[in-house]
């Protein structure tokens, strides 16, 4: 479509103004280009895939509602992200009353697809699948706020300034704790890369 | 945590890899070397490497639910129209006071009257700072003021009463 050729060379500041404006075809094409990222960041936050879904459908009606608080000098995916950080942080609040939260069973036995490409070496497929979720399995460990911390970094690569203005927390902050993070994983996870180190 | 000793040149390495994006030239090629050297920090910086690359292949695998664009457009459109709405119902407050018919009407009538009223009481008994108009006749300057004057005298002397301003006007005229 004509449409989708203009608009995908525009920035995503620019099509969050043409949002506030009530442009249908700028939103489809800012949902086009962040619904994978927010929905695999949810789904590793909250564990599930219909959380997630319902999760990401809840991000863009907030992005709709609030179109006029957004604030075109910042950068797009920092705000976005930043709506996706405050919906975690009260799904998990919510589950803490409900004491209903996710476990590490949870989160193993999610309801995690296979990659759809059927021509992906299966072994190679589950090999990943096991690491990854032996990595969870510590980050849940650490909690939600220090989970988030390192989805923010290593799934979205936002930059340090970023996370910072989505967490509130000083860029210090944020730096010492993820290399933190990454230092606990790095020896927890030594059955995949023994380290030489060890005393 | 393994009881794990790390030396202090391998933790700023280490550091530096998890924060990697901000890595000076110069830094990024000390890293490389210590890299080829440091089985520890090899591992350590494979280990991060895994776990993007995976992390990305894991976003592509993703594939969003399609009802959803469907509703945010529907959300969208009543966001738009409900907006148009309250601008309208605003434009409709501001201009209706939300006062009822009968009583904007009686308003209407009451604040015509008072301005009317304002204009002949004005015309009956002009205000005293008012300064006369001048106007030109014959080359001669004739104050309006003493022309009234003029006229009234002369009309209340033909008519034998006293005359206001408004029927002298109507019913005689200044003529030099």
């Amino acid at each position: 479509m004509d449409w989708k050729i203009l608009y995908s060379h525009r920035t995503d500041e620019a099509l969050m103004a043409r949002v506030q404006k009530g442009d249908a075809r700028a939103m489809t094409v800012l949902y086009e280009r962040y619904n994978r990222r927010l929905l695999v960041f949810f789904r590793r936050m909250l564990g599930g895939k219909q959380v997630a879904e319902d999760m990401l459908q809840e991000t863009f009606l907030h992005l709709i509602d609030r179109a006029g608080l957004y604030d075109s000098a910042k950068k797009f995916s920092t705000w976005l992200f930043c709506i996706a950080y405050n919906l975690c942080k009260n799904e998990y609040r919510r589950r803490q009353r409900r004491k209903s939260s996710a476990t590490i069973e949870d989160l193993l036995h999610s309801d995690y697809p296979l990659a759809d490409n059927l021509t992906v070496d299966l072994h190679e497929e589950i090999t990943s699948r096991f690491f990854l979720e032996a990595v969870f399995r510590e980050l849940e460990k650490l909690g939600p706020e220090r989970k988030s911390l390192f989805l923010l970094r290593c799934q979205q690569e936002l930059s340090v300034h970023e996370i910072a203005e989505i967490t509130g927390l000083a860029e210090g902050t944020v730096k010492s704790r993820l290399f933190y993070i990454n230092k606990i994983l790095a020896d927890r996870l030594e059955s995949f890369h023994p380290s030489p180190h060890k005393a | 945590m393994n009881n794990v000793k790390t030396p202090k040149a391998c933790l700023q390495i280490q550091k530096d890899i998890v924060l990697g994006a901000y890595l000076s030239y110069s830094t990024n090629k000390a890293l490389k070397e210590h890299l080829k050297t440091c089985p520890a920090c090899r591992a350590f910086a494979e280990l991060q490497a895994n776990i993007k690359d995976r992390l990305t292949a894991e976003q592509s695998a993703q594939s969003p639910p399609e009802r959803t664009l469907k509703q945010l457009h529907l959300h969208l459109a009543d966001r738009l129209q409900e907006r148009n709405a309250t601008a309208w119902r605003r434009l409709r407050q501001l201009l209706a006071f939300r006062m009822r018919f009968d009583h904007a009407m009686a308003a209407v009538i009451v604040v015509i009257c008072f301005v009317w009223g304002l204009g002949r009481l004005h015309t009956i008994y002009p205000p005293k700072s008012a300064k006369p108009i001048k106007y030109h006749a014959d080359q001669s300057v004739i104050e309006t003021a003493q022309a009234t004057l003029l006229l009234r005298a002369a009309a209340e002397q033909k008519l034998g009463r006293p005359i206001s301003e408004d029927s002298l006007y109507s019913r005689f005229t200044f003529t030099m």
